[in-house]
């Protein structure tokens, strides 16, 4: 018996913290073309279900756009799909699962695509999946409750593989749940997937979709489960996303800091142009001329990346001879008397030295433009 | 340029005045209205204002007091020469001619042409608005009245160029800026001015990027409101979708348990109508037992009323009835008594009737003799009365014979007659008496007719005629009218008196007085007879004697009747009653009394006897009576007891039938309790009101059901979705959106402090760049006001494209802008301005320019404008210098 597991496709996330549409829109459909790769992995490894472990939407309220792009990749994959509400698509009255566009769009394109709106057991030729969906937003109780009647799970038919699906941390895979071959998951308290303990894995999203927050962080991929009755399930990992998330941090000091910072980016994306999210943190101090040449590299860099976040904390720092140039200009005494005044402002440090960075830095700007 | 001498004629006051320049200055003194400012102000027209002007202008000239166009002639020396202006202002044909002298004459165009070019002023034309142009020449060297404390440096503008040139040539202060400088000015200038802040409702101008960014803010500020609220209206449903879901589950609940409780009320009801029918059956046989108990105990009763009658009864006649035999025999020797009483009334009876009739036969007998006595003497003076009557008869008759005169009638007569008397003795007296004495006898003497004998007196009491023969002779009686009064009266008296007697059939008073007497006597007789008439009765004599007659003969009947019987008895040999018959009356009548006395008591015993007969009769009749009818009811009840046993059994069955019904009667009311007592557990009388109670609460779950289901439809319509919108994210990106915004604000504020920071720094360097190239002029302008306000006194005059700023610094006092100063002090300021600038000035017109002051220190201590004077005067020697200064003070 092989399932394919995964959980939190969140089609339909909008990606507010990207500005451009035209690249919010792409990392969306990243998400549904994920699904193909899904689709791939069940066709390639002769699956018998995919189990989709809760958030296959964002929200309880998608679009009917992506909910028809998203039954019709569903539709792609060649065996029954097993879907239950998480978190953020709750099944709860209103909710996109109750809604008519999704019901005929599910009748549509997807008609093996199976929704568990209840706890009640699903049975499959050889399999017994126990849908433990989320009916609200947080639900209060342990929506496994149900299980930890013994009965439910021995009244699954002899020989057939029961597997517990759930969203969220199964706290308690304990008792009669565990009798179980396998639960399910779709997230654990840390960004790992797999195995968090004995017969209880977690998946992680099919395509990542934020910024990984430790370094052992590890999405974009789905489980390959292999599991036989009263077998501990072989679990495999295939991978399933595409775009790269990356974390930066670079510290720039000296002349040369922003051309090695421009390399160093480089080597994230390779040749790859807009599939690529860069999280940038920049620390140090910078010339003025600096300061106008990493504008030109942030500004070339935000058209290459999908999405580029500047946490820009250097600190301006003209040179002596920037300094120079602006305040010994016997030709242009109104400008050199200024600049003096600014720079003996930012010198001086106070409420108003980064006022008079900034109105430094503008000068300066404006002396290269109308001179 | 400089003024030598000016004619003006025809010029309103003036006809023609004549004023000879001093170099340095002159003054012009005069009371008000003598024509100082129109002087000053005709020398300007003959300067500035075109000879062909036409209109308002010209027409203020004109003088009403002298013929002639206003002309004016100025004499000056401009550009190294003298010249002499001749200007003749006549509308159309005005005229003006320029002459250099010893040289070239201009006329007209070409002369005012030479003019303006020689004052270096720009040609102000003609027409519309002259007025106010022409006052515009040279307004910062000329005061007119009234403008003595305006700021000059509007006045001077239009001399900024020539200004700007001297200023830069005495200041010698090179370019103030460099291009670059010029530029980055404007550049920042403009993005400070974009980034302004405009007063009002917007906080940035339209079109700036602030303004721009600003308005996305509030525009996606907008959008996420409304996304947020469109959210919280789906969530809003969400809830009370799931609210009412709840709720209807609840309904169900209490509606599945309001059937049952339903249910349980009809059982209730049917087992309630069940009982119900069982305590009315119940009620029914205790009411049968309770009648057979009633009847049985009825009976008992009345056999046992019968039994205590019938003792009743036998006790009470036994006594009566003895009672009754006493009385009886009480009865039969009271009715012996009365018999015997019976019997002595008879005897008495017998007696009393003897004694009755002697008594009676002696009676008769002496009325009988009593009646004749009285039948005697009756008849007796009947005789008597009849032998009266027929006396007083006798009497009437006589009476009757005599005329019927009273006493009243004899007086009439007496009273007649003497008025009679009296009347004739009054006649007589009044008349003549005629008595014939002696007559021829052949004649017959008569009177009236009538003879009259010699002789014979005839008294006359009327008119006679006496004849005698022929003789004839009237004779009238003396008195006239009294006369025949006396006469009249005499006649009817005697008439009367006649007519009196007659009547009575009188003859006289005297027959009168007789016949009166007479009839008083008669009837004094008659009344005496009257008298014993009456006396005796007389009236009821004969029926008296009638009636004793008649009595008499009943009584001799009477006693002939007694007497016979008397002689029956006698004849039968009764010798008592013979005897009797001769017993004297008294005697007989005690004998009776005695006898009526011993019959009536005799008769009042046997009555006693009688009544005591009766009422033990009675009492006997009613006692027999009483026992009889006891003994009927006694047997009655007997009877009736018999009968009554007979029906009802004997007493030992009657006592087992009443047992048996009282048994019957306890069962039956224990049955009725037991049945009440189950009908009353099941509350039937609550019974309705838990229906009602159960319909209402059906009503009220039926109420809620259709609340909850609408509630239930109206959130899963506002949950309803087409999939156009995804709410959730919309938010999410609406959210990352403003973030951004508001960052790109912040930054763009930023940004525009920077640029502010830079253009104000622009602009503090521009300003003291425009003191230092302003100085000259503003060192000028201090000296005259250290001289007049002190050493600390200082001008501050900015330069902006022309005269921008003037300030008085008053050392630690501060600086104060020309219009913030007292008018004494904007008066002095202003003249030195003035003066400055024409010391500036003067040097493009040869090094000197007049300047007028017409009225201008009307506020300022004259102190002060002397100090200035003082100043100017000893520069002008040091320096000798041409300028013209006019003061009018």
């Amino acid at each position: 018996m092989k399932i394919l597991h995964t959980a939190d496709w969140q089609i339909g996330k909008p990606f507010g913290s990207i500005a451009d549409p035209d690249k919010r829109a792409a990392a969306r459909k990243a998400r549904i073309d994920a699904v193909d790769r899904v689709a791939e992995h069940a066709r390639a490894h002769d699956v018998d279900v995919v189990l989709v472990a809760g958030d296959l939407f964002d929200s309880t309220g998608s679009e009917r756009g992506a909910v028809l792009q998203t039954c019709a990749a569903l539709g792609r994959i060649p065996c029954p799909v097993i879907v239950i509400p998480g978190n953020h698509d709750h099944g709860g009255p209103g909710s996109v699962w109750h809604q008519e566009y999704f019901r005929d769009a599910l009748q549509q394109y997807a008609p093996r695509v199976i929704v568990a709106l209840e706890p009640a057991p699903i049975v499959l030729p050889d399999i017994v999946v126990f849908p433990c969906p989320l009916l609200r937003r947080s639900e209060a109780f342990d929506v496994t409750a149900w299980l930890r009647n013994g009965e439910v799970l021995r009244a699954a038919p002899a020989g057939a593989v029961r597997i517990v699906l759930a969203h969220g941390t199964v706290l308690d895979f304990s008792g009669a749940a565990s009798d179980a071959e396998a639960a399910l998951d779709a997230e654990a308290a840390s960004d790992t997937s797999g195995a968090v303990r004995a017969k209880a894995w977690y998946s992680g999203a099919h395509e990542p979709d934020r910024f990984p927050k430790g370094a052992d962080y590890a999405s974009g991929s789905v489980l390959l489960v292999d599991v036989q009755r009263g077998q501990a399930p072989a679990v495999q990992t295939l991978p399933s996303g595409m775009l790269r998330w990356h974390v930066v941090e670079r510290a720039l000091h000296g002349a040369d800091a922003v051309a090695d910072l421009r390399a160093h980016l480089f080597t994230y994306l390779g040749a790859r142009v807009q599939e690529d999210l860069i999280d940038l943190r920049l620390t140090g101090s910078i010339s003025l001329a600096a300061r106008a040449a990493l504008d030109a590299v942030l500004a070339e860099f935000d058209a290459l990346l999908l999405r580029f976040d500047v946490d820009d904390r250097t600190v301006l720092e003209p040179t002596d001879a920037e300094i120079e140039a602006l305040t010994q200009r016997a030709a242009d005494p109104m400008l050199a008397r200024i600049a003096a005044r600014l720079h003996e402002e930012m010198r001086a440090g106070g409420a108003d030295a980064d006022d008079a960075r900034l109105a430094l830095r503008e000068l300066h700007r404006a002396v290269q433009e109308l001179s | 340029m400089k003024l030598i001498r000016a004619s003006v004629r025809n010029y309103r006051i003036h006809h023609d005045a004549v004023v000879e320049f001093d170099p340095e200055r002159t003054l012009i003194g005069g009371a008000n209205e003598t024509g100082k400012s129109t002087l000053v102000e005709a020398i300007h027209r003959a300067l500035f204002l075109k000879a062909k002007v036409t209109g308002e202008s010209v027409e203020a000239m004109r003088s009403h007091m002298h013929v002639g166009s206003p002309e004016v002639e100025v004499h000056f020396e401009a550009g190294g020469a003298q010249y002499v202006v001749v200007k003749r202002f006549h509308g159309h044909s005005g005229a003006a001619t320029l002459h250099r002298v010893g040289g070239q004459t201009w006329h007209d165009d070409a002369a005012e042409e030479k003019l303006t070019e020689l004052l270096q002023v720009q040609d102000v034309g003609k027409g519309r608005g002259i007025g106010e142009r022409v006052e515009r020449q040279w307004a910062h060297l000329w005061v007119r009245q009234g403008r003595s404390g305006s700021n000059p440096r509007g006045e001077a503008e239009d001399h900024h160029d020539a200004l700007l040139q001297r200023l830069q040539s005495s200041s010698g202060a090179v370019v103030a800026m460099s291009p670059l400088d010029e530029r980055l000015v404007q550049h920042f200038a403009a993005l400070a001015a974009q980034s302004l802040r405009s007063a009002g409702k917007r906080p940035y101008k339209k079109g700036t990027p602030l303004f721009d960014a600003a308005a996305q803010c509030a525009a996606l500020e907008q959008a996420l409101a409304e996304v947020e609220a469109q959210w919280a209206k789906i969530e809003q449903a969400r809830v009370d979708f799931t609210a009412a879901q709840e709720d209807l589950t609840q309904i169900e609940l209490d509606a599945a348990a309001q059937a049952q409780e339903r249910v349980e009320i009809a059982e209730r009801r049917r087992q309630c109508d069940v009982l119900r029918a069982r305590v009315n059956e119940c009620a029914r046989a205790a009411d049968v037992a309770g009648a057979r108990l009633a009847e049985r105990e009825s009976i008992e009763a009345e056999i046992l009323s019968h039994r205590r009658r019938i003792d009743e009864l036998a006790r009470s006649v036994a006594p009566r009835n003895e009672k009754a035999v006493a009385e009886r025999a009480a009865l039969l020797q009271a009715q012996a008594v009365l018999n015997e009483a019976r019997q002595e009334t008879q005897t008495r009876q017998a007696a009393a009737d003897e004694a009755q009739r002697r008594l009676d036969f002696a009676q008769a007998r002496a009325r009988c003799t009593e009646l004749a006595a009285e039948v005697a003497d009756l008849e007796r003076n009947c005789a008597q009365a009849a032998a009266l009557h027929a006396e007083r008869a006798a009497l009437e008759a006589r009476l009757a014979a005599l005329p019927v005169v009273s006493p009243t009638d004899v007086d009439d007569i007496a009273a007649l007659a003497r008025d009679l008397d009296v009347a004739d003795a009054e006649l007589r007296a009044m008349a003549v008496s005629l008595e014939l004495l002696a007559a021829d006898v052949d004649a017959i003497a008569s009177l009236n007719g009538a003879p009259l004998a010699p002789g014979e007196e005839v008294r006359l009491t009327d008119d006679v005629v006496f004849v005698h023969g022929a003789l004839r002779l009237r004779i009238r009686p003396g008195g006239g009218a009294a006369m025949d009064e006396a006469r009249a009266r005499a006649q009817t008296l005697r008439s009367e008196f006649d007519a009196q007697l007659t009547d009575l059939q009188l003859r006289d008073p005297a027959h009168a007085q007789a016949v009166l007497a007479e009839r008083t006597r008669i009837t004094g007789d008659v009344e005496k007879i009257e008298a014993r008439l009456h006396g005796m009765e007389a009236d009821l004599l004969d029926e008296r004697l009638f009636n004793a007659q008649d009595e008499l003969g009943i009584a001799q009947q009477q006693f002939a009747g007694y007497e016979s019987a008397a002689e029956a008895t006698a004849s039968a040999g009764d010798e008592a009653a013979a005897v009797d018959q001769s017993a004297d009356l008294p005697m007989l009548e005690a004998a009776q009394k005695a006898a009526a006395q011993a019959i009536k008591a005799a008769r009042s015993r046997e009555r006693a006897e009688k009544a005591r007969v009766d009422e033990l009769a009675a009492t006997v009749d009613a006692l027999e009576r009483d026992v009889q009818r006891d003994a009927q009811l006694l047997e009655n009840e007997k009877v009736v007891l018999a009968a009554a046993l007979a029906r009802h059994g004997d007493d030992a069955a009657r006592a087992a039938a009443l047992a048996l019904a009282r048994a019957e009667n306890d069962l039956r009311a224990f049955e009725f309790a037991a049945q009440r007592d189950a009908l009353e557990a099941l509350f039937p009388q609550a019974l309705d009101d838990d229906e009602r109670r159960s319909e209402r609460a059906r009503a009220r779950a039926e109420q809620r059901r259709a609340d909850a289901q609408s509630r239930k439809a109206v959130a899963a319509a506002a949950m309803a979705s087409d999939g156009a919108v995804d709410p959730e994210a919309r938010r999410t990106e609406l959210r990352g959106d403003l973030q951004r915004a508001r960052s790109q604000q912040a930054a763009l504020e930023a940004q525009a402090r920077a640029h502010q920071r830079i253009d104000e720094f622009f602009q503090q360097e521009k300003s003291a760049l425009s003191m230092r190239f302003t100085e000259p002029l503003a060192a000028r302008i201090g000296d005259y006001l250290q001289a007049a306000l002190g050493s600390a006194a200082q001008a501050r005059v900015e330069w902006d494209d022309g005269l921008s700023e003037l300030r008085l610094a008053r050392g630690a006092g501060g600086e104060f802008s020309f219009e913030t100063l007292s008018g004494g002090t904007r008066e002095l300021f202003a003249a030195a301005v003035r003066l400055a600038i024409a010391e500036l000035l003067a040097v493009d017109h040869g090094g000197s320019l007049p300047v007028v002051f017409d009225d201008a220190f009307t506020n300022c201590d004259p102190e002060r404008v002397r100090a200035v004077e003082r100043r100017r005067h000893g520069d002008a020697a040091a320096d000798d210098r041409q300028e013209d200064f006019r003061f009018q003070i």
